[in-house]
């Protein structure tokens, strides 16, 4: 078994999501006691979360560098970035930290395509729904999947929930119903799926607020950290 | 703020429990979007399990000194090891690297004196209440500690190995707990130590007629509380 390098707190709620899935699926597969090697380098997402508003992108991406090298160093095999956000960083800290880097938008591509799907719709922070550099260029890019996302006033809502709610660890009914009828023009507009792209979403959408299938970008990205931790060679 | 260093995933279920413990904490004493700075190893429960159950405990210090002194360079101010049976090693790890290392029979002791009581029952796995290393460091503290009869560690060893740290809650297993916890209140315990990290998934306040003191919160929170000194 490997060990698993979790870049995480950002926020610390959906870091407990990845750390509790990939120890449970790991327990199912390899039975008895096992659970998984895993190191954790958790931010205090203030710091973060003020260079992301101040636009201090370089600065933010040298703290998640600087946190990869210290998982490389304590003897991490392949890094996870526990946000779709900041894999705006995922390049340069597989390069600066010498690892590789498992990136969130390929178990979701490979999901995407094996459910039959082509055009799907994107929710996530607003740097994450407008910038190729997260998600976007890699699904259409490699994947040749065509994204769809909510119109600039929706999109600053959604934002707006992400930030100044899920990660302050408050679910809202009426924010819930926000969500499902922004999925609803999404799906009007031709969406076969919506892909969950922020790794607090989960905790507020559930697979009955849409008519169509929800991709969970926390979920798929920690059962792909328990098979690289498992078979990558 | 301190970079708090947990040695953790024995078990990953309690482990879990520390890191939002800390974080809540942390949000709640800074506000806005702080959270704590943890840096984290987590082990595969099957090793240090069965060095445990085999008494190697030569063997179970040195795992846990090698994961104390990658948290050191990683940065932690504080280390905590997440589970209560390995703190049979504490001392040797406390002095194989220069950073404070909070006990957690010191952390709970304090809170058990200050409740005013000082007679309490231990329960945890069959290490922690059957040999001297965690009831003399509690006895140190001033405490008067007794554990459960035989049978009854017996059945609580088991729920914590077989049941608690699979993420396993039998109602069955709440009902045993409750009932041993008032056995032990009858003889005479004026509180009851929760002294394994997994209990506090089978029993709360409403189980007991005497305080629970749950290990796991007051040593996370004796960690914040050194975090942000």
């Amino acid at each position: 078994m490997k060990t698993i390098g979790l870049i995480g707190g950002m926020s610390w709620e959906s870091t407990t999501t990845y750390y509790s899935l990939i120890n449970r699926v790991m327990q199912k597969r390899l039975g008895g006691m096992h659970s998984a090697r895993i190191l954790l380098h958790s931010f205090d997402f203030d710091d973060i979360a003020t260079l992301q508003h101040a636009g201090q992108w370089a600065e933010a991406q040298s703290c998640l560098v600087a946190a990869g090298v210290g998982l490389a160093r304590a003897g991490a095999d392949f890094l996870v970035i526990c946000t779709n956000t900041m894999h705006i960083a995922a390049r340069a800290i597989e390069k600066g930290a010498d690892i590789s880097v498992l990136h969130i938008a390929d178990p979701l591509g490979n999901a995407i395509c094996s459910a039959g799907l082509k055009r799907v719709g994107l929710l996530g922070t607003r740097f994450t729904m407008e910038k190729e550099e997260v998600l976007r260029g890699r699904l259409t890019d490699k994947y040749g999947l065509s994204l769809l996302a909510p119109e600039s006033e929706e999109a600053r809502e959604v934002n707006r929930i992400i930030y100044d709610e899920l990660v302050r660890g408050k679910f809202l009914d009426r924010s819930r119903a926000r969500c499902c009828s922004i999925i609803a023009g999404l799906v009007a507009q031709g969406a076969q799926g919506i892909i969950l792209g922020c790794t607090e979403l989960p905790l507020l959408i559930k697979p009955e607020d849409s008519t169509v299938p929800l991709f969970d970008t926390t979920t798929l990205h920690a059962l792909a950290a328990v098979d690289w931790a498992l078979e990558r060679p | 703020m301190k970079t708090i260093g947990l040695i953790g995933g024995m078990s990953w279920e309690s482990t879990a429990i520390y890191y939002s413990l800390i974080n809540r904490e942390v949000q709640k004493r800074l506000g806005g979007l702080h959270s704590a700075k943890i840096a984290m190893i987590s082990l595969d429960f099957a090793e240090p399990a069965e060095l445990a159950r085999t008494a190697q405990w030569d063997a179970l210090a040195g795992l846990l000194i090698d994961a104390a002194k990658k948290l050191e360079y990683a940065g932690a101010g504080v280390l905590l090891i997440c589970a209560n049976t390995a703190h049979r090693v504490a001392d040797r790890v406390e002095q194989a690297v220069p950073l404070p290392l909070p006990h957690i029979c010191d952390c709970t002791a304090r809170q058990v004196l200050a409740e005013g009581c000082t007679r309490v029952a231990l329960l945890g796995t069959r290490y922690t209440m059957e040999e001297d290393f965690y009831k003399d460091r509690l006895r140190a503290n001033g405490l008067d500690v007794f554990v459960p009869d035989a049978a009854d560690r017996a059945a609580i060893h088991r729920m914590i190995l077989d049941e608690l740290v699979l993420g396993k809650i039998e109602p069955e297993s709440c009902r045993t707990c409750r009932e041993i916890i008032a056995r032990q209140v009858a003889d005479g315990a004026q509180g009851i130590v929760l002294g394994c990290t997994e209990l506090p998934m089978l029993v709360n306040a409403e189980d007991s007629a005497v305080p629970l003191f749950d290990t796991t919160a007051l040593h996370a929170l004796a960690a914040v509380d050194l975090a942000l000194s």
